[in-house]
């Protein structure tokens, strides 16, 4: 197998091989660059999340304009809950601006912790002004449904919604920690690359 | 997601040597070395979720490192300067080992990208049915190319 070469020289290469192994098995990885690659994937996520939430709120307003005065709920009630939505949009939207996600592929970091570590605030403030909200605008929406008339369209009107705000709220609280528990480990991998 | 990561990390760091040797052997100086060790890195990142285990790991592993060198060095990619992949420097060390290593070194980055990725293999003991499997050849044809190369190794020694 080894004739061209001789016998002393593939185990001189061989030896090479090992010398060389040996060398880099003592050694430590530092890869900035597949870090700053995987911080880029969890904000992108986290920005792709907001735009489909914002667009999810947009259509929502002219639904739910449509389908409340269907039911014959109150002008008031449906202004308001339309004007939530679009504070809710314009918020996601302006408290996502202090993050871009490219910027963690060549930017500084300290600067770009300084964005995620406001957004986690934004959002959490948000999560405070949020829920004291819907409690509010349930309780509104059920005194509407209350001064109605019952029949069975009203009834599944009123299970239907009542299923949807639960399963907002579930879906909301667990985007929002899904959210900022990403975020926590992009402020953790910054820490780590800028110690 | 965090399982994957932290399985990618165990990978990376058992077969590291294996890897930063393929980019050594493809690269001119250590800057070029740094930014194949993480495009290969990147690319076995991109690859990891999908990797089906329908090759051994280790072959999986080879296969990448090899296609990321040798496409790279063919387009002669231009890269951005980039931090240090591993804390060593075996174009600048002056140890012993470090001599013996350029030595190796000299040889084999003499040779053309495709049979350097065949001699890299053949040192490491695979058979010529691992080897064609890793480089995308048949057994017999890979036979071939190593008695051509073996012959201009040995050229090399006798200049």
């Amino acid at each position: 197998m080894d004739a061209n070469v001789g016998i002393n020289e593939l185990e001189e290469m061989r030896q090479q091989v090992s010398l060389l192994k040996g060398k880099l098995e003592k050694e430590q990885i530092i890869n900035e660059k597949l870090i700053r690659r995987s911080m880029y994937g969890k904000v992108s996520k986290v920005k792709r999340k907001s735009m489909i939430l914002c667009t999810v709120g947009l259509l929502n307003i002219p639904c739910s304009f449509y389908v409340f005065s269907k039911f014959g709920l109150s002008f008031a009630f449906s202004a308001v809950t339309a004007l939530f939505l679009l504070v809710a949009v314009i918020y996601t939207m302006w408290s996502g601006n202090s993050v871009r996600a490219d910027y963690l592929l060549d930017k500084d970091l300290l600067e770009q912790s300084r964005g995620i570590a406001l957004l986690k605030r934004r959002n959490f403030l948000w999560l405070r002004f949020g829920i004291p909200f819907i409690c509010i605008w349930a309780g509104w929406f059920a005194t509407e449904l209350a001064m109605k008339e019952w029949n069975e369209v009203t009834m599944g009107f009123v299970s239907g919604s009542f299923v949807g705000l639960v399963a907002g709220l579930i879906l909301g609280i667990q985007n929002y920690r899904k959210t900022q528990r990403r975020l926590d480990e992009v402020l953790q991998q910054i820490e780590e690359l800028t110690r | 997601m965090e399982t994957l990561q932290t399985e990618f990390a165990q990978m990376v760091g058992k077969h590291k040597s294996t890897i930063y040797t393929v980019c050594f052997m493809f690269s001119k100086d250590s800057d070029e070395v740094n930014d194949l060790f993480q495009e290969v890195l990147i690319n076995l990142w991109k690859g990891f979720g999908s990797y089906q285990g329908r090759s051994s790991l280790s072959t999986w592993i080879w296969k990448v490192s090899f296609n990321t060198c040798i496409s790279l060095e063919r387009k002669r990619r231009k890269f951005d300067t980039v931090p240090l992949t591993m804390d060593i420097d075996l174009f600048e060390d002056k140890d012993e080992d470090s001599k013996q290593i350029r030595r190796l070194y000299d040889r084999i980055h003499r040779l053309p990208p495709f049979d350097r990725a065949i001699v890299m293999l053949w040192l490491e003991n695979l058979s010529y049915e691992e080897i064609g499997e890793i480089v995308g050849i048949s057994a017999k044809n890979v036979s071939v190319r190593l008695f051509r190369i073996k012959e201009e190794l040995r050229k090399m020694s006798n200049k």
